[in-house]
């Protein structure tokens, strides 16, 4: 290593300061040249600002914070043609070297990036948690108690996009980044800087949408439902810039991890014998990067109302709500699958970890993920069943939605299959994994009436549908989050957590949650409609039952967060080596795992699921070689 | 980059994947484009199949300048060809001394392309809060147009610059995925001419 290191390398070491006073700068200047330069704001309300100036401000404000970090080093030394970087900067940037400073810049390390993940999407599940905690507690009464309407819904706005922000990043971030490479036998992703610029996207796209409190907030909740989003103060240019930042880092996303899977796999490994969390990241990613661009497009023209007062969605202007409805929802509906198909992957992959069985119907449940993948394209409209729909789509569209039962019942028969007279360790992960399955039983059931139109009428925007959403989503993606940290968090850190008394969280929050949204779900069916604050009188045992049992799941949430910041950062609890005992790859490598991934290379893969046999999914060879310069 | 190994566990280094991981990605953004465009066509076939209100395309609203709109289409033409031509002689392993001439062509294109289409825009002449969905849509299809070939533009200029400055040798790779994206760009371009000068 070179004892004098380059200046982009000293800048890199302040990446995260710099990063901040980019953004500061870019917005100031994208503030005065939107407000100043840019004609035809719209005549809302401007006491805060203009909508171009907020726009171009956060916008600049984005490139700034990239800028800061380092991204624009490389294009712009590319641009001058400048020489490539060293092979010794590629290992300075790869992290080599160690040290904590690599978790707070810009780094091509996957497994960085995927602990950066971790922690940024823990931190902004817990603002939005709290959120959540504010809306229950506003609910306690009938009538507004604590909050006005508008800022209620500004509230119950800011949990859900925040939540959706997150939720679509919060498994394939961490544990897509960390874990793909080392399930396939790559030392890297296709596209190292383009995996890092994906996560700092993240932290502008969240900070920005939670700056809309000091604009005056936004009422349309994360749909964003036109023409309300263009009657918003500029509280909505948060959540457009927001969404656009998301749309922008879950594309790009997808792109690196279909190329990197696809392309980069190690010889030996045909797509028959990846992972199934493989799998299920490469169905995602698919659906990721070519939902995104619609959520964009839409975005776009927002943003074009907003500031030069175009009428897509106007119909006097010659526009139409329905317009943005289709656009967000073609990107929104795969967007929930988005969430959840990782949730899948991550549970079939510790399953048979837990069952000490191969995992049955391994390309059954492959097919299943793929099939709901590829319905997942063809039925956005169910959600316009009753705001626009032409009469004679619906029956399309309710076959279509009802048609994604099939294939995830056949992941239902994947993991019964997998359970069936099986030497089943029930530990904490395996508690989380029973919990999923019967979280996601009742969101697939409530979605069936959903799905079917005469329901829906008398269903549609109650609260049934959100209690429906929360099954899927946190009963299913969260809980697999939280399964999967408790599995994971030995290979990611070296450390572990207390398992017996993570067993009561456990408890805590499996029954927190169903007393919560049962609650909910009878709410709905009683006709209380959603994102409103003040309720029918007796809706309100419901409605206290389910705030007391929320209060309650936000503190057993928050005992899973204690209990891991006081085991893994404080107590700093060693884990063993291979604790799970199971036979994946990610797991037959060292700990911590080498900078490069492999200290020998990875040969004879087969099927990590050979329980029977005790077999691993990969023999090592012989030693890689260094790289030059490392 | 080596495409020996796709794993880099037996190449020295592997920090941007190899050829077939570059193309293969471009296509890829190829297929997302795809959506992209197919986004705002359903907005505009809609939009126009419907005409709410009668103001699609309001009366006294015109189309963009048509010896303008041809010129714009014009330099992506040419710069298709100078990017086919660099293609060719790149794949054949040719040490042409044309070659930088070749990218510099290819540039010259792109950079003009880029200052037509921003002239082009200004020459709209559209109050866009009166002029109906027609020109609302025709305005932010340009600009994302506009906006991918400054894009791709900005990516020929920084492997022009690393041939012609001899810090990086053009690959076939490198070569065939920029002659995609541009083409493609120029033909959605062409498409996006067709469809707002002649079919609303």
């Amino acid at each position: 290593m070179s004892s004098r290191p380059t200046l982009a390398r000293r800048l890199n070491e302040w990446g995260l300061l710099l990063g901040v006073i980019g953004a500061v700068i870019g917005f100031i200047i994208g503030f005065a040249i939107g407000t100043k330069a840019i004609a035809g704001s719209s005549d809302l309300d401007h006491s805060l600002g203009s909508d171009p100036g907020i726009l171009l401000g956060y916008a600049l404000s984005a490139v700034g914070f990239l800028a800061g970090m380092g991204f624009l080093n490389y294009p712009i030394g590319r641009l001058l043609g400048a020489k490539r970087p060293s092979e010794e900067d590629n290992a300075y940037m790869h992290g080599e070297g160690g040290g904590l400073g690599r978790y707070f810049r810009m780094t091509t390390d996957h497994k960085v990036i995927g602990l950066q993940y971790l922690v940024m999407i823990l931190v902004f599940l817990f603002v939005g948690g709290l959120g959540a905690m504010f809306i229950r507690t506003e609910l306690l009464t009938p009538v507004p108690s604590v909050a006005n309407a508008q800022s209620y819904l500004t509230l119950v706005g800011l949990h859900s996009t925040l939540m959706i922000f997150m939720a679509s990043a919060a498994i394939i971030g961490p544990f897509g980044n960390y874990f793909v490479p080392i399930m396939i036998g790559t030392r890297n992703m296709a596209f190292p800087r383009l995996e890092a610029l994906t996560f700092w996207l993240l932290p502008p796209a969240g900070l920005i949408l939670l700056s809309t409190v000091f604009l005056g907030g936004f009422t349309t909740g994360w749909t964003g439902y036109a023409p309300l989003a263009d009657q918003n103060v500029l509280g909505m240019d948060s959540y457009l810039m927001g969404f656009a930042l998301i749309g922008l880092s879950i594309g790009l996303s997808g792109l690196n991890m279909i190329a990197t899977i696809l392309t980069k796999r190690a010889p030996g490994m045909p797509l028959s014998r990846m992972p199934i969390f493989v799998w299920s990241v490469l169905v995602t990613s698919f659906l990721g990067a070519l939902a995104s661009p619609a959520l964009i497009a839409a975005v776009l023209m927002e943003m074009f109302s907003r500031t030069y007062q175009t009428t897509f969605f106007v119909p006097s202007g010659g526009g139409s709500p329905y317009l943005w409805e289709n656009l967000f929802w073609f990107f929104g509906h795969p967007e929930v699958y988005i969430f959840v198909i990782p949730a899948f992957g991550l549970i079939m992959e510790m399953l048979p970890v837990f069952t000490r069985r191969p995992l049955w119907g391994y390309r059954v449940g492959v097919g299943g993920m793929v099939g709901v993948g590829l319905l997942s394209f063809v039925v956005w409209q169910h959600h316009l069943f009753v705001s626009g729909i032409a009469p004679s789509l619906r029956p399309f569209y309710m076959f279509s939605t009802e048609m994604i039962s099939v294939p995830t019942g056949i992941i239902y028969l994947v993991a019964l299959g997998s359970l069936w007279r099986a030497r089943t360790r029930f530990s904490t992960p395996m508690l989380f994994i029973f919990a999923f399955f019967f979280n996601f039983l009742i969101g697939g059931f409530t979605g069936v009436f959903l799905s079917d139109v005469p329901s829906d009428f008398s269903l549609h925007a109650s609260y049934f549908v959100q209690a429906h959403f929360h099954y899927t989503i946190m009963g299913g993606e969260v809980f697999a989050l939280m399964g999967a940290i408790v599995y994971y968090l030995p290979k990611m850190t070296g450390r572990t957590m207390d398992i017996r008394l993570l067993r009561y969280q456990f408890w805590a929050v499996f029954l927190t949650f169903n007393g919560t949204f049962l609650s909910l779900i009878a709410v709905g069916i009683l006709g209380m409609p959603r994102r409103v604050i003040s309720y029918a009188a007796y809706l309100q045992p419901l409605n206290d039952s389910a705030s007391i049992f929320a209060l309650a799941l936000g503190l057993s949430m928050a005992l899973f967060l204690g209990i891991l910041i006081w085991e893994v950062v404080i107590k700093q609890r060693v884990a063993a080596a291979n604790p799970w005992e199971s036979l994946g790859v990610e797991w037959q490598v060292p700990t911590p795992v080498p900078t490069f991934n492999f200290d020998r290379v990875p040969v004879a893969w087969s099927l990590p699921y050979d329980y029977d046999t005790g077999k691993p999914a990969a023999d090592f060879g012989p030693a890689v070689p260094a790289l030059s310069g490392a | 980059m080596s495409d020996v190994s796709p794993t880099g566990l037996t190449a020295i280094e592997e920090v941007e994947g190899g050829g077939r991981t570059l193309v293969f990605t471009s296509r890829l953004v190829l297929a997302a484009n795809t959506t992209l465009q197919l986004s705002l066509l359903f907005a505009f076939l809609y939009l126009r199949a419907n005409n709410f209100g009668g103001v699609f395309h309001p009366n006294g609203v015109g189309t963009p300048p048509q010896v303008l709109a041809l010129i714009s289409l014009a330099f992506p033409v040419i710069g298709v060809l100078a990017l086919w031509a660099v293609w060719s002689t790149v794949s054949k392993s040719r040490e042409s001394s044309a070659l930088g001439g070749m990218l510099l062509l290819a540039v010259v294109a792109a950079v003009l392309t880029g200052a037509v289409r921003i002239l082009l825009m200004y020459q709209f002449n559209w109050t866009l809060n009166s002029a109906g969905t027609y020109a609302d849509l025709a305005t932010l299809w340009y600009a994302v147009l506009l906006g991918e070939f400054i894009g791709v533009g900005l990516w020929l200029l920084s492997l022009a610059m690393g041939h012609l400055r001899g810090t990086d040798r053009l690959s076939t790779a490198h070569a065939r995925a920029i002659l995609e994206q541009w083409t493609y760009i120029t033909g959605v371009s062409i498409a996006v001419y067709l469809l707002i000068q002649y079919a609303s």
